[in-house]
């Protein structure tokens, strides 16, 4: 087919589209679906008893606010990449590894503090549940934010696919650390942490890549 | 007001380094997005323009061959076509484009790159059989007798190319061999017929 007939073409077919939306709106938005996914995932997995004596704890607190900083930074360079000519943020980045860093280091810092049989107690099959909860509830996110970088024309399919299962899994690791009444350090950086983030990324990367080329 | 670190479009209205074709471009984009078809057609034969010498620099800068140019400038033009609705009014539209053009780009480079990678340059083999045939005069029927050495599927498409004179898509169709195992086997055959011509040569 000649290109100019295919111009020909591609004009007759042009219909009104409504243009993307501004920077910064898919984070802001996919940050207040997570919290209605969250909502809703309280009816299947409540709040711990004792949720509100826990937030007391700056540790416990520090970990939420990290989770939610990371998702919302995701979300955010996600935003940014599946956008042709809008320049990925590296500040944003930096933002999103440091914080990620900082919430894994603390975790990690408290398990050693621990005595050796509550650390064994932590790694013990028990917390499988707790991730499979993470991944469940990380589901809805997934496949919203999937379909939405779908519509759009994203250009990196390496940064893509991690993002958007880092975003994702966060909304998992955040009901999960509202729901599970362990507090034992090497259970949440296993079971809460490490495990759901692992799937994730793998999941998103070997399935995501292949189903959003365009 | 600018914020930090990215640059909008409102931002340099009155600013003469913005060139005349972004400026243009970007209104018919928005024209486009409103479903105006001549703004439309009038943007894609100026992206048509701009690709085509794009896309020629970008092959000749990825080493691959000029043949296969149009067809990614038409994949540009389907690409800017189906994703139009991501391009953001508020920002440039030329980066827009090129950011397109070269995930395209890329993305036929995967797809060729590796066909033509191992493609085998046809031009020299010829030219050396040629050479090595015309040192010995061989006749055409001792050249028809010399393939017997090769396979069936071999011998069947070196007869084709240079016995009959077809071309290497024209072998591909009439065989049904796909147009790279045609220049494989070819290939192959030559390298065959020039070894042995090379060791009769030797032992005479």
């Amino acid at each position: 087919m000649k290109t100019e007939a295919l111009i020909d073409d591609l004009a007759r077919d042009l219909t009104a589209v409504r243009p993307v939306r501004p920077q910064g709106m898919l984070s802001m938005a996919a940050v207040a679906f997570s919290f209605s996914v969250l909502g809703a995932a309280f009816f299947l997995f409540p709040l711990r008893d004792d949720f509100f004596v826990r937030l007391l704890n700056p540790f416990y607190l520090f970990s939420l606010i990290g989770v939610v900083f990371v998702l919302f930074f995701s979300a955010f360079l996600l935003d940014q990449i599946s956008v042709p000519g809008r320049s990925s943020n590296s500040k944003a980045i930096i933002g999103i590894t440091v914080v990620a860093a900082i919430v894994i280091i603390e975790q990690v810092t408290i398990m050693f503090f621990q005595p050796t049989e509550s650390l064994t107690t932590g790694i013990g099959l028990n917390g499988v549940n707790c991730a499979l909860t993470a991944m469940l509830v990380s589901l809805a996110p997934f496949v919203a934010l999937f379909f939405m970088i779908r519509k759009r024309a994203l250009t990196d399919l390496k940064k893509g696919p991690v993002l958007l299962g880092v975003a994702s899994i966060c909304v998992g690791i955040m009901a999960i650390q509202l729901h599970c009444a362990v507090d034992n350090a090497s259970h949440v950086v296993l079971w809460h942490l490490a495990v759901p983030a692992i799937f994730a990324l793998a999941f998103a990367v070997l399935i995501v890549k292949p189903l959003i080329r365009w | 007001m600018m914020s930090k670190g990215r640059a909008q479009k409102g931002d340099f209205k009155n600013d003469l380094s913005v060139s005349q074709d972004e400026i243009e471009l970007a209104d018919l984009m928005k024209k486009a997005q409103q479903g105006d078809a001549a703004s439309y057609k009038v943007l894609l034969s100026k992206v048509n323009q701009l690709m085509q010498t794009f896309v020629q620099n970008s092959f000749l800068k990825l080493g691959l061959s000029q043949t296969n140019h149009e067809d990614v400038v038409q994949e540009v033009l389907l690409a800017i076509h189906l994703k139009r609705s991501t391009f953001d009014p508020t920002q440039f539209f030329l980066p827009w484009l090129y950011a397109i053009a070269r995930y395209k780009i890329i993305d036929s480079f995967r797809k060729l790159g590796v066909e033509q990678r191992t493609a085998v340059p046809l031009d020299d083999e010829i030219n050396n059989l040629a050479h090595v045939a015309t040192f010995e005069g061989i006749h055409r029927g001792d050249v028809t007798t010399l393939l017997d050495i090769l396979p069936p599927k071999q011998k069947e498409i070196i007869k084709l190319v240079k016995l009959d004179g077809l071309t290497l898509a024209e072998v591909a169709s009439r065989t049904g061999y796909s147009l790279s195992d045609v220049k494989v086997s070819v290939h192959r055959a030559l390298k065959t017929l020039i070894d042995t011509f090379r060791e009769r040569k030797n032992e005479n």
